[in-house]
């Protein structure tokens, strides 16, 4: 009976192989865990709302929540929809960047000590394990679910930005990029960055 | 004695169906126009993130296990084969309870991947001990049916003991 037992077993792992070989196989999108994870072939043209009108009420980078924070003009754009939507999740921060000028939402998975001491100007902290807090709860429910937003971490091994982008994803967010390479690739490049002193002599709101 | 048993081990096929159908579904369920919202990519990404396996086996993985979820499901829930499908659940659980330790055990801050949207009994988000304990309760009728069999309406059961009554 143990051997009989042992060969169904070994059966069932071995159908459950060529099941899973056969779903890969016909699947039209194809699993990465790199680059433009599995962007359907067929690209979709969904609309993107701006960022001033995913952002309007979205809580800061403390766990606490506030007000939104005040747009600039450049912040109050319409993304451009095409554009946003053709990206796939991972992105590079020149890509980033020309979707920060078009006024789309930055998020900041990384920790308060390393958003702290700089960060994508108007970017909001939302790592991992503030989900579940009251201050990811509020900052849920005032995103726009259909607008694009980015979200990066500290680049190399860092997944806080892919489990951010899951949570994301279970709260219904459609369109979600990574930059890649993170924080330390948009610093490079000299694009713009801010610090909590930079928001706190603004006016002490992010 | 034996109805209770049977009908413990035929509730316990049932529910161990029906989650590991939903938890399969979740896994394989296409994304349409989403960019990370198809079923394969958000599990290779959620074991990915474990950092456990190597990459080439995030992709056997999250290829095999939902179809071995599948399969295991379904015949359990026929009764063909039951306690070999339980015992390859059971072999899962373990396996998912371990790498959810693992996490554990190195401090890193991880969603689990595993029901999608559906919460279970801990609060959703990122994984903690509760997780653990959720496994183990899903484990228990896993193993209950993989050492005693199916109970009522198992075909295997049915099938053997008309084999006996022949002989």
């Amino acid at each position: 009976m143990p051997l009989i037992l042992v060969q169904r077993t070994l059966a069932i792992v071995g159908l459950g192989c060529v099941l899973g070989a056969a779903d890969s196989w016909l699947r039209p999108t194809v699993i990465t865990l790199k680059d433009n994870a599995s962007a359907p072939r067929s690209e979709p043209a969904p609309t993107t709302p701006s960022r001033s009108a995913a952002a309007r009420g979205m809580p800061a980078q403390t766990t606490t929540p506030e007000p939104a924070p005040a747009l600039s003009d450049k912040a109050t754009k319409t993304p451009d929809a095409t554009s946003a939507a053709s990206l796939g999740l991972m992105i590079d921060a020149k890509a980033a960047k020309a979707l920060f000028d078009q006024g789309v939402v930055f998020l900041d998975a990384r920790i308060q000590p390393e958003f702290d001491a700089g960060h994508v100007p108007q970017a909001f902290l939302l790592n991992s394990t503030m989900f579940g807090t009251p201050a990811a709860d509020d900052a849920m429910k005032v995103l726009d679910a259909n607008a694009p937003v980015v979200i990066y971490c500290g680049g190399g091994d860092c997944d806080a930005s892919k489990n951010v982008a899951i949570l994301l994803q279970q709260a219904g967010f459609k369109q979600i990029h990574i930059i890649e390479k993170g924080f330390p690739e948009w610093k490079e490049l000299g694009y713009p960055i801010e610090t909590a002193a930079d928001r706190t002599n603004a006016g002490g709101k992010p | 004695m034996s109805r209770l048993r049977h009908s413990v081990l035929f509730l316990c096929r049932i529910a161990i169906a029906a989650l590991f159908l939903f938890a399969a579904w979740q896994k394989l369920k296409p994304g349409g126009e989403l960019i990370v919202d198809s079923g394969p990519q958000k599990f290779a990404m959620a074991i990915h993130s474990f950092k456990i396996l190597p990459e080439h086996l995030v992709h056997l993985a999250a290829g095999v296990i939902p179809w071995l979820e599948v399969l295991c499901a379904v015949l359990v829930l026929v009764g063909v084969w039951t306690r070999a499908a339980a015992t390859v659940l059971s072999l899962l659980m373990i396996g998912f309870t371990a790498a959810v330790v693992s996490v554990l055990l190195r401090q890193m801050s991880l969603t689990c991947g595993c029901f999608g949207n559906l919460t279970l009994l801990c609060p959703k988000g990122v994984m903690g001990w509760c997780k653990v304990g959720e496994n183990a309760l899903i484990l228990i009728p896993c193993v209950l049916v993989a050492v005693l069999g199916g109970g009522w309406l198992d075909l295997d059961r049915l099938r053997m003991s008309n084999a006996t009554r022949n002989t």
